[in-house]
């Protein structure tokens, strides 16, 4: 199984990167967050990947959320590019990349092939 | 205006927010003679991270890590209650349309109440460091008996009046259905601090992000990481525990135990290889404290 979606988003893995594509998410929360790191390890079994993280429709997790994927969500990743929408997407997840610090070598993009230039080097 | 040079006034607008965010309220944007927005801008978080240094009466408490679902309460002077958050209508077990405007007595064991008069009294003695309370939760409907509760708390002032805010977490809950108790985190009530200094404070926040950055092995012992972050060794374990309610080898007990339920609960690897790669040298030492834990040892999780 390399493919999995659910309510709130899609999982693909694809030439050794995780494609992690956010669907629009009425209230990111502590459960949600659980069960979104839930289902990729799940996916990936014990294999870490690299992983392309597409938030351009998501919504802002709130703190307790933010905390949990900062820690827990960098489990079984070797780096998370985010992929966003210009602007204002950009700034809110430099503050969140600054102020709950993932584990793993994380860079934000707004251009799709740039991020996967990026995570090929993990 | 140069484009590059409009950007590097941006960034320090945004490092700035950062740095509020992460409780540094000694950071400040270095402004020019610009009559501009992004100088107004500089100007106002520059008034922003003053305001919050001096509301706060102890920075270091600002957005306080592992400290889940606190209760918080806003008393005026004549210690009426006027404002709760949920969690403490929820320990009160009292509807907020009673509750708000009551006098905190009401609500508190007479020994309770008169130990936070007497701190309130002097308050202004204590202006660099919070007041630790102690709140025996009592005369509630459904509670035959008392909740200890202990607190931070802060003194807000406004140019008309002070206000006592008070964040903390229930210690022991006694149960009607048990004489037992349950006891959650405990803290140890100094009413001193080693705290004194926003340096001190980040070097300590420093720490706990290393902590958290290094769930995989084991960690340097204090004096080590004392040497590592250029602080005195005394006031790194006093000032960490004080910051988190945790002691530096708990908390990376405590981090590492959470990731390896993770794992146990949604990899198929096996327990021995979580425990191996979570930095722990032995399973049967793994498996203890997990259970120590958890209530149930690591294989009881897997698969469920």
């Amino acid at each position: 199984m390399n493919f999995l979606k659910t309510d709130y988003a899609e999982i693909l893995i694809k030439d050794g990167i995780l494609f992690f594509t956010y669907l629009p998410i009425p209230t990111f929360d502590i459960q949600l967050a659980e069960q979104i790191v839930s289902d990729r390890l799940h996916i990936q079994r014990e294999q870490a990947y690299p992983v392309l993280c597409d938030i351009r429709k998501f919504s802002l997790p709130d703190i307790k959320a933010r905390k949990y994927l900062a820690i827990e969500g960098s489990l079984l990743t070797t780096a998370v590019a985010y992929l966003v929408a210009p602007a204002l997407s950009v700034q809110l997840t430099q503050f969140f990349i600054r102020v709950n610090k993932p584990l793993v070598p994380t860079q934000v993009f707004t251009d799709k092939s740039e991020a996967i230039h990026y995570l090929k080097q993990f | 205006m140069d484009p590059l040079k409009r950007e590097q006034r941006l960034e320090q607008l945004r490092t700035m927010i950062h740095e509020l965010a992460n409780g540094n309220f000694s950071h400040r944007i270095p402004l020019g003679n610009q009559s501009d927005d992004i100088e107004s801008f500089g100007l106002m978080l520059n008034l922003l991270a003053e305001e919050l240094g001096s509301f706060f009466v102890h920075p270091g408490s600002f957005g306080e890590r592992d400290i889940e679902d606190p209760y918080s309460l806003i008393l005026y002077t004549d210690l009426n209650i006027t404002a709760v958050n949920s969690v403490f209508l929820k320990l009160l077990n009292h509807p907020k349309e009673t509750t708000i405007g009551q006098p905190i007595k009401q609500f508190l064991h007479s020994s309770s109440f008169h130990n936070l008069k007497k701190q309130f009294k002097n308050p202004y003695k204590r202006k660099k460091k919070p007041l630790v309370v102690k709140l025996l939760i009592t005369l509630t409907p459904h509670y035959s008996l008392p909740i200890d509760c202990w607190g931070y708390c802060h003194i807000l002032q406004t140019s008309e009046t002070s206000l006592y805010f008070i964040r903390g977490l229930p210690i022991v809950i006694h149960s009607p259905q048990s004489v037992h108790t349950t006891s959650t985190a405990h803290p140890s009530f100094r009413s001193d601090t080693v705290l004194q200094y926003q340096a001190d404070i980040q070097k300590i926040r420093a720490v706990h992000q290393y902590i958290l950055e290094h769930l995989h092995e084991s960690l340097p012992n204090t004096l080590a990481l004392s040497r590592l972050f250029h602080i005195n060794e005394n006031k790194l374990k006093k000032g960490f525990k004080e910051l988190y309610q945790i002691t530096i080898f708990k908390l990376h007990l405590e981090k590492r135990l959470d990731q390896a339920m993770v794992m146990i609960k949604n990899t198929p690897t096996s327990l021995k290889v979580v425990a191996h790669s979570l930095g722990f040298k032995s399973f049967p030492h793994f498996s203890k404290v997990f259970k120590d834990k958890f209530e149930y040892p690591p294989s009881h999780f897997r698969n469920r």
